[in-house]
């Protein structure tokens, strides 16, 4: 049996607000939803733009988040969502010292100005 | 034209030289941290204020190395490829270098100065470009005579055993080197051969199980010594103590007092080395869900937990206790420094910069 029977007023009004109460030896109801699968990382999937922290909110990010898109750069030089330091763009970040202040400055990669280096 | 121009320039070095200072402050010192922009940026810890600027050679630093005399900074590009030697009292560069050539990517994983420096152990992997593939090297030990600016020798594995990754530290006098891994094996530094080997694998003493290094500060401490937060296995109670403890590399031993029990915190002392504070950061666990941020203050020498105060803090944090003790200076990441008074732990003000932040924050004597 999984859910219990009131067999006094009080438990009846314990039932009556809850409307599950589960049995204690049936290992306790579900306390919290399944979170989501976030993949970990920014380099396991390709979307631009795409980051969440291991709860899958933004909460956990960076601060200030622009920050995030200069470390992808920078530090990500993996197959990541932003052009990579190391390889293929490292004047992309050369106008924009400041990621909060002036990313509207960082400079516009295209696909034919990597294959022109 | 001609006479509003002097003017200016008048005007701009009366502002520059009227910067106040703050109230209170957290010392004399200057702050020095790499940026984005290039450069290692200068604040004077009195003003608060951008008093100078180091323009790097080799652009966006990735990490600072204090030399022991701390005269000299060491600087690792952010390609991972060129070092930039940089002296402090002078603010000029007298030296870069790189290992790459041609085809052949050297990349620079990690980087430790011989105390009298002599030389630098360099962390490397090279990548070859062949016409069809990559061809990624062996990782290596790599010795850089600074006299004779060139690579002298490879450093072989002690015990044969490569590591992606190594933390290594000097005896001060520059003559052991200290490789630690699971055991602590301790090498001359004429021919890096194993002539010592501390065993901190094996319980230090009967019933306090095998202890953990944690967060360390050198910084404020003598050399060859560090003070931190040890994690120890209490086999008992199956559970991991927290031990506040002195490291005394050349003596070989770790001075421990438990202060409670483990939790991932870092670690910062002030210059007196009476006081030192930790940081909780919050990653998103069960005990430590996101936003859960709080400082912990040590009393260094009772080896006490003091107080634990829970605050309004930021992702991604790093801590420096201000010269005097004051202060503490919360950075890493963004183009701020927030700083909160050591004591009450209020907000006080932000150190706004014009740049984000790249490298640890250092703060030394003016010259």
């Amino acid at each position: 049996m999984k859910h219990l029977t009131p067999v006094n007023r009080k438990a009846a009004r314990v039932e009556a607000v809850t409307k599950d109460v589960v049995a204690l030896q049936q290992g306790g109801p579900p306390q919290q939803p399944e979170p989501p699968h976030i993949p970990h990382g920014c380099s396991l999937v390709f979307s631009p733009g795409w980051e969440a922290d291991r709860t899958g909110g933004t909460a956990g990010l960076c601060q200030p988040v622009e920050r995030d898109l200069f470390d992808c750069h920078m530090g990500c030089f993996w197959p990541a969502q932003v052009p990579d330091q190391l390889n293929h763009a490292p004047d992309w970040t050369a106008k924009c010292a400041a990621a909060q202040k002036d990313w509207r400055k960082i400079d516009l990669i295209f696909p034919d100005d990597e294959n022109k280096k | 034209m001609r006479a509003i121009l002097p003017a200016l320039i008048v005007l701009s070095a009366t502002a520059l030289s009227a910067q106040k200072p703050v109230t209170p402050a957290g010392g004399n010192h200057l702050m020095y941290i790499g940026t984005y922009a290039g450069s290692i940026q200068i604040f004077d810890e009195a003003t608060e204020a951008l008093t100078g600027e180091i323009k790097l050679k080799t652009g966006i630093p990735r990490s600072l190395t204090l030399s022991q005399s701390r005269t000299t900074f060491y600087v690792l590009d952010s390609t991972n490829e060129r070092i930039e030697i940089v002296d402090i009292a002078t603010r000029a560069t007298t030296e870069t270098f790189t290992l790459s050539e041609g085809n052949k990517k050297v990349r620079i994983r990690g980087m430790q100065v011989d105390p009298l420096e002599r030389f630098l152990i360099l962390l490397t992997r090279s990548a070859t470009r062949q016409i069809d593939r990559w061809e990624i090297g062996d990782i290596s030990m790599q010795l850089y005579d600074l006299a004779q600016k060139k690579v002298t020798r490879s450093i072989p594995w002690p015990r044969g055993e490569e590591r992606e990754f190594v933390n290594i530290r000097f005896s001060p006098d520059g003559k052991l080197l200290y490789f630690f891994g699971d055991d602590v094996l301790i090498l001359e530094t004429t021919n890096f051969t194993e002539v010592d080997t501390w065993p901190l694998s094996r319980p230090i003493e009967p019933g306090l199980g095998r202890v953990n290094f944690g967060a360390v500060d050198d910084f404020n401490e003598d050399p060859g010594f560090f003070t931190g937060l040890f994690t120890s296995q209490d086999p008992i109670q199956n559970r991991r103590i927290m031990n506040l403890g002195r490291v005394n590399l050349v003596a070989k031993t770790i001075d421990l007092t438990p202060v409670g029990p483990a939790e991932g915190i870092s670690f910062a002392m002030s210059l007196d080395r009476k006081r030192a504070w930790g940081l909780l950061q919050g990653g998103g666990s069960a005990t430590q869900p996101i936003g859960r941020y709080e400082f912990w203050a040590f009393d260094v020498t009772a080896r006490k937990l003091i107080s634990r105060t829970a605050f309004e803090g930021r992702p991604r944090m790093a801590l420096r206790v201000s010269s005097n003790g004051r202060l503490l200076y919360i950075y890493q990441a963004g183009e701020t420094i927030d700083v909160y008074d050591s004591t009450s732990y209020k907000k006080l003000r932000t150190i706004e910069m014009n740049a984000d932040q790249t490298t640890s924050l250092f703060i030394l004597p003016r010259k």
